[in-house]
């Protein structure tokens, strides 16, 4: 049994379905790739029993189907030394792979496909479909608030919330929140709810290239799937019941400041050189049309700069971790940015003026 | 607090009073003292011994069990009389706290009649009895506090502190326990005053770290600070089996259900939110007593881990099991400093 395959339509597939292998398995079998050849075309898939990933790759030819398992590292590895352009060939026998490439031979040890892990799909889902740019959009307007290991596991990923056709994506860490929000053209019968676990979300942006095709997500049950071309990849979920985020969005704003993102931006960049290193800290004084930002290190050292904004709010000072706004302002697309304050202790929110697609809510620190 | 869970119940019961009591495990369930009245103690009955051992020396002991509920009500009652003469406290279980009471103000600064007046408000809103160690440091501190019990207090002046810890038996140093104390006895070393003598590296050689510990403690010496926080590294369950399980899918079968009660812990933890967990715990005693733990890396509770570090362990002894518990430890370093605002999800 043989098949080949040009070595440029094998790597890059090859590359995104072995990203989901772990570096330490558990199951020595998860350090391999499952190859299954039928009809001209051969799906590799790549699971660490939480995501399973695979893609589709046109074979130049081939004599019968099969399934085996290989090595993901030393595959790829080996397509990725071998010379442009060349033939990928692969022989497989009972307990043995043959890959030759170029003039090297290589020979790969097997394990059975029928021992590979698949991630099994249970309950009923519904199906949404949007834009490859648009589901960017809104992973990368919330990804950076999600936590990271938190012992509350359940907010280690992102909540999508889809009512309707109305989708709402939430990530949050406990002190600050980042939500987007997304109308799809068909509106789903049934309301779902689910947790998308942190990794699948990020390998999910690394699929994600900004372009106008649609894409497939699956909001299951127990699972989530999402396809684009000729890729696959399923995810569970995290089991648990995300917080009400609408509770932690504040209402009944009254100190509007308006200003230039990119300015606010780089003042804030500026000022935090001379923060906490790891909490920075940054103070912002508010007054009629202007905003002071400074800071100030265990070392005494201080940093001032003022902005010049639209606000004509309470005056009042409230501490905020830079970082925090950072991650929104360069979340941002627009020029313009709107804060609602409420007071030295509360929470604010931001949001490009006029617009509700993607609301932040950010903690203080206490001064 | 003299006896506390013991004293709550006695003041709950009336009629118990003078009696051989203890709060504790049902001794036909392999349960064990937490707390004994003074009658008990003169049978030789303490706290950590097992309750039908205890039932032994004395057969009429009545053992009460726990109402954690209740005491945690106390307890409460308790740190708010606290809370009345400093912010400064350092809370070392329900009914145990060390005060810094540097800077209070009231009884003209003097700390003997604060530790007066604190004992005094507990004994009038509570009913309960405390004793109270004054000294310049918590080591010595704590040791005071036994030194007059119950329902009584002892000062260690800083011009008393040498001559104090001269005489101090090295058993009552925090951190000595039964092998640290044989060691020292062998070495000749039954006073902290023998253990004056000896270089600190000396001390480091045969104690290592602890031993620089030990040339600090033994001249009465500790600048530990009133710790008003303390940071939870770590959570855990266990449960100790009315009857031994004896093989590996006995104690397998244990897990899904200490599972659930560690999670549970976790939930309702306060000081565990927004911690990151780095290790996955299994803790195994076996039918002669002895113990091990294994672990492995992980960044939540999972079974198939506990599963696998469990197999670990049982490997290295063939006894039955009488305890299975499981834990979590976290990454030290915390992200946020306190007075980061958080969001009100709950």
């Amino acid at each position: 049994m043989e098949f080949s395959v040009i070595r440029e339509q094998l790597l890059q597939p090859l590359m995104v379905v072995s990203s989901v292998v772990e570096k330490r398995q558990t199951l020595p079998i998860l350090s391999n790739i499952q190859i299954k050849i039928d009809g001209g075309l051969a799906t590799l898939t790549a699971t660490d029993l939480e995501v399973e990933m695979s893609a589709r790759v046109p074979l130049k030819e081939y004599s019968d189907s099969l399934e085996t398992t290989v090595p993901a590292r030393k595959l790829v590895d080996i397509c990725k030394a071998a010379p442009a352009g060349c033939e990928v060939k692969f022989v497989v026998a009972a307990d043995k792979i043959r890959v030759l490439a170029g003039r090297a031979r290589f020979t790969l040890s097997v394990m059975d496909s029928r021992e590979y892990p698949t991630i099994s799909l249970t309950g009923d889902a519904s199906t949404i479909q949007l834009s490859n740019s648009e589901l960017q959009r809104i992973l990368s307007q919330t990804q950076f608030a999600m936590a990271q290991q938190d012992v509350r596991y359940y907010l280690n990923g992102l909540f999508f919330d889809l009512q309707g056709n109305k989708l709402t994506v939430v990530g949050t860490e406990g002190h600050r929140l980042a939500m987007a929000k997304f109308e799809v053209d068909q509106a789903v019968d049934k309301d779902r709810q689910l947790i998308v676990p942190r990794k699948t979300v990020l390998e999910m942006l690394r699929l994600l290239d900004g372009s106008d095709d649609a894409v497939q997500l699956v909001l299951g049950d127990d699972h989530f799937i999402f396809e684009s071309g000729s890729t696959l990849f399923k995810s569970k979920l995290i089991e648990g019941n995300f917080p009400d985020y609408r509770r932690v969005i504040p209402s009944g704003v009254d100190n509007k400041l308006v200003c230039k993102r990119k300015e606010l931006r780089e003042v804030l960049g500026r000022v935090a050189i001379l923060a906490n290193e790891k909490y920075r800290a940054v103070r912002m004084k508010l007054s009629a049309d202007n905003l002071a930002l400074s800071a100030h290190n265990q070392e005494n050292e201080e940093a001032e700069e003022d902005l010049g904004v639209t606000y004509s709010g309470d005056e009042f000072e409230i501490g905020f971790n830079a970082s925090y706004f950072l991650d929104v302002l360069g979340a941002l697309t627009t020029d313009d940015v709107e804060i609602n304050f409420g007071d030295s202790n509360s929470s604010c929110l931001i949001v490009a003026p006029g617009s509700d697609q993607a609301q932040y809510v950010i903690m203080p620190m206490r001064l | 607090m003299d006896c506390f869970f013991a004293a709550v119940e006695v003041l709950d019961h009336p009629e118990l009073s003078g009696k051989a009591i203890a709060v504790g495990g049902d001794p036909a369930k392999r349960g064990v003292i937490a707390t004994c009245s003074y009658e008990a103690r003169t049978f030789g009955i303490h706290s950590a011994m097992a309750s039908a051992r205890a039932m032994k020396l004395c057969p009429e002991l009545q053992i009460l069990p726990p109402r954690i509920a209740r005491y945690r009500e106390f307890s409460a009652q308790i740190r708010a009389v606290f809370s009345r003469f400093t912010d400064l406290i350092e809370p070392l279980s329900l009914d145990e706290a060390y005060l810094d009471v540097t800077e209070c103000p009231a009884n003209q600064g003097s700390a003997t009649l604060t530790a007066q007046a604190i004992r005094e408000q507990i004994f009038q809103e509570t009913g309960l009895t405390a004793s109270a160690g004054i000294a310049p440091n918590k080591m010595l501190a704590k040791v005071a506090s036994d030194w007059n019990k119950p329902d009584g207090q002892w000062v260690i002046t800083p011009a008393q502190v040498d001559d104090f810890v001269r005489q101090l038996p090295v058993t009552k140093l925090s951190g000595v326990g039964k092998v640290t104390a044989e060691k020292l006895h062998q070495a000749g070393a039954t006073v902290c005053g023998d253990l004056q003598s000896w270089t600190e590296v000396q001390l480091r050689e045969r104690f290592g770290r602890f031993g620089g510990r030990l040339f600090q403690l033994c001249r009465g010496v500790d600048d530990r600070p009133v710790q008003t926080k303390r940071e939870r590294k770590s959570v855990s369950v266990e449960r100790t089996f009315v009857s031994d399980r004896q093989d590996i899918d006995a104690c397998l079968a244990e897990l899904p259900e200490l599972l659930v009660k560690l999670e549970a812990r976790l939930a309702e933890s306060k000081m565990a939110a927004g911690k990151t967990i780095t290790t996955l715990v299994v803790k195994i005693k076996f039918a002669d007593f002895s113990q091990t733990t294994v672990q492995s890396g992980g960044d939540r509770p999972d079974l198939g881990v506990y599963g696998r570090l469990l197999h670990e362990g049982l490997a290295r002894n063939e006894r039955a099991v009488r305890l299975l518990g499981l834990g979590v430890r976290f990454s030290g370093s915390t992200d946020n400093p306190d007075n980061q605002l958080g969001l009100a999800l709950e």
